[in-house]
């Protein structure tokens, strides 16, 4: 008799998955999480887009200065001067990687692929911190990207920036304050696309937190003749704050006070870690 | 093995799942039927974690699914074939998912292979058939060689070369001592593919038993034909017993075996020309059993429609 037959007697063959064989690992969640990033065209355009229109900006600002200091030679600018001009790029980093940081969490809902998601990974903290994670580590390449494009072709075209600079404490500072707004952003962008699950709704909010807070507060400030309350308002918010961070001459031309860069930091470091925070537990909690 | 326990879901006033208790030992095929909106996608959702059950508890082998260490090597679960992202190819989605838990390349091939996907893994799944995103949504769920299979309405879609491969891969997954689990709204879809029915209507459990105690428990009709009609009909007349006329020599009786119909004809003398046992198949079991269950019903074709 064929002991392979399956009689009303016979034991059901018992199969058992190797222990042996890697399980769900962070970094393997990180690296799937990054080829998802790779294989999306919108992560490709909107970076392509940003740091091309960094290096545009950058090129056009060293351009003006150099034909301002030729026909007016009583115009100067120190090295930081100019490196903070030509970081201007940086501003429109913000919304184009907040966007994509929106778009890596929401076209996951929109195309239903979360569940194909959760089902290989359904320890949901681990998977949305390697969500976040890997948006970071291809915002940090953007950005680097962006930074020294514009670097680099600020202190080619215009004087008194040049290449070596970007060694200088203060030109590095500088740097390193746009690089770390530019992360912030994309973090927020993100959590705003794990809390409402649609890139419109995301993409509309950051834009309303960039640019219509900033616009509304400035205007009721005036309006209340700088109402203590409202001042309070316009320090923290967002975009005051990326520029107390960003401009080490925010202080001169500011109509409230600046905040120290530091100071400035954890006020971002805070709008990002709410929204991300609340939207790590919704995700942990809801039904997808 | 699955274990569901007083397992419940609403969303909102409306409830999914109503206390439904189970287990689904491995080593064979468990059919989930039962209409649409019954909660068998709902069930199924809950397991692999999707879901969270309102009340009661449904685990994988002892434990939630999202506590397993290896996920994608305990449940292969086909529970969309549009959870994907339509701008990657076949091979990425497959890619992306096994670098979550380092599986390689190779096996990666090994199920574009045995799923059929071929040449189509080169390709967009925005250009897939739903056909083709099945096998893609089963080639995801063998990644991992799961001990558990958890397949949704596994052959939507899929042409017949392709349903005849999925029941014979869940019987061999099933025979290789996996637990497969498995959901369908056709009766004759699970009398071919399963061992062991679980039937849900509205939520609940109207039947959990194997497949062939369901079918035993159908009532035997016998198909009579004989000349003294009117005669053999008196005879067989009981309250027990439910006879229907066919056409002028044909009986359809109901509640009798055919050997005392039989016995009867020959009392009167009546001439028996067929006597035919018509077994009662799932379909008649299916529909008796969620008859009261159906959430959504047809309505009649109007007469001069149907004329």
């Amino acid at each position: 008799m064929n002991p392979n037959i399956n009689t009303a007697t016979a034991t059901p063959a018992s199969f058992e998955v190797d222990p042996t064989l890697p399980g769900v690992s962070f970094f393997g969640t990180v690296r799937s999480e990054l080829a998802k990033l790779r294989a999306l065209r919108t992560s490709w355009w909107l970076s392509a887009i940003t740091v091309g229109l960094g290096a545009f900006i950058a090129g056009a600002v060293a351009f003006s200065f150099r034909y301002f200091m030729s026909n007016d030679p009583d115009i100067t600018m120190d090295a930081l001067e100019l490196a903070v001009q030509g970081q201007a790029g940086g501003y429109f980093a913000m919304i184009l990687i907040g966007s994509l940081g929106v778009v890596a969490v929401t076209t996951e809902y929109s195309t239903g692929a979360i569940r194909s998601s959760l089902t290989a990974v359904p320890q949901r903290p681990l998977l949305l911190s390697a969500k976040a994670l890997a948006l970071a580590l291809w915002t940090a390449a953007v950005a680097v990207a962006l930074i020294l494009v514009s670097h680099l072709l600020t202190s080619l075209i215009a004087e008194p920036l040049g290449l070596a600079d970007i060694a200088d404490p203060e030109i590095a500072g500088l740097y390193l304050s746009t690089f770390a707004s530019i992360l912030l952003t994309a973090l927020l962008g993100f959590a705003l696309g794990v809390l409402l699950r649609s890139s419109a709704g995301g993409i509309v909010v950051l834009a309303v937190i960039m640019f219509v807070f900033q616009i509304v507060l400035n205007i009721l400030y005036g309006v209340t003749q700088g109402a203590a309350w409202v001042e309070i308002l316009v320090r923290v918010e967002f975009m005051h704050l990326v520029d107390n961070l960003t401009n080490p001459f925010a202080g001169e031309y500011g109509s409230v006070p600046a905040w120290e860069p530091w100071q400035a930091g954890i006020g971002l470091v805070i709008w990002v870690a709410v929204p991300l925070v609340v939207g790590a537990i919704s995700f942990s909690r809801r039904d997808s | 093995m699955i274990t569901a326990e007083n397992l419940h879901k609403r969303y909102g006033s409306k409830t999914a799942v109503d206390g439904i208790s189970f287990q689904l030992p491995p080593g064979k095929v468990t059919g989930f039927l039962g209409p649409n909106g019954s909660g068998k996608s709902t069930t199924m959702r809950m397991a692999v974690g999707l879901d969270r059950p309102s009340s009661g508890t449904i685990t994988i082998d002892g434990k939630p699914f999202a506590q397993h260490r290896a996920p994608l090597r305990t449940v292969g679960a086909v529970l969309d074939a549009g959870a994907t992202h339509p701008g990657r190819t076949g091979r990425a989605h497959l890619r992306v998912l096994a670098a979550t838990h380092g599986i390689s390349h190779r096996r990666v091939e090994q199920v574009i292979e045995l799923t059929g996907l071929g040449e189509a893994a080169r390709k967009r799944i925005k250009g897939y058939s739903l056909g083709m995103n099945q096998r893609l949504g089963i080639a995801a769920a063998l990644l991992g060689d799961p001990a558990v299979l958890i397949f949704d309405e596994p052959v939507n879609g899929l042409d017949p070369e392709g349903v005849r491969w999925v029941r014979g891969l869940a019987r061999e997954m099933a025979a290789e001592g996996r637990t497969v689990f498995v959901s369908s709204h056709l009766m004759s879809e699970m009398s071919q593919t399963a061992d062991h029915l679980i039937v849900l209507g509205r939520g609940r459990i109207i039947a959990d038993a194997p497949i062939h105690e369901l079918l035993e428990t159908g009532e035997h009709r016998v198909l009579v034909r004989t000349e003294q009609v009117a005669e053999l009909a008196n005879a067989l007349e009981s309250s027990a017993v439910s006879i229907e006329h066919i056409d002028a020599e044909t009986l359809q009786v109901t509640g009798l075996d055919p050997r005392s119909i039989g016995r009867r004809a020959l009392e009167i003398q009546a001439v028996i020309h067929e006597l035919t046992p018509q077994l009662g198949t799932l379909e008649d079991q299916y529909m008796k059993l969620t008859g009261e269950h159906v959430e959504y019903r047809s309505g009649s074709i109007p007469e001069e429609v149907a004329q």
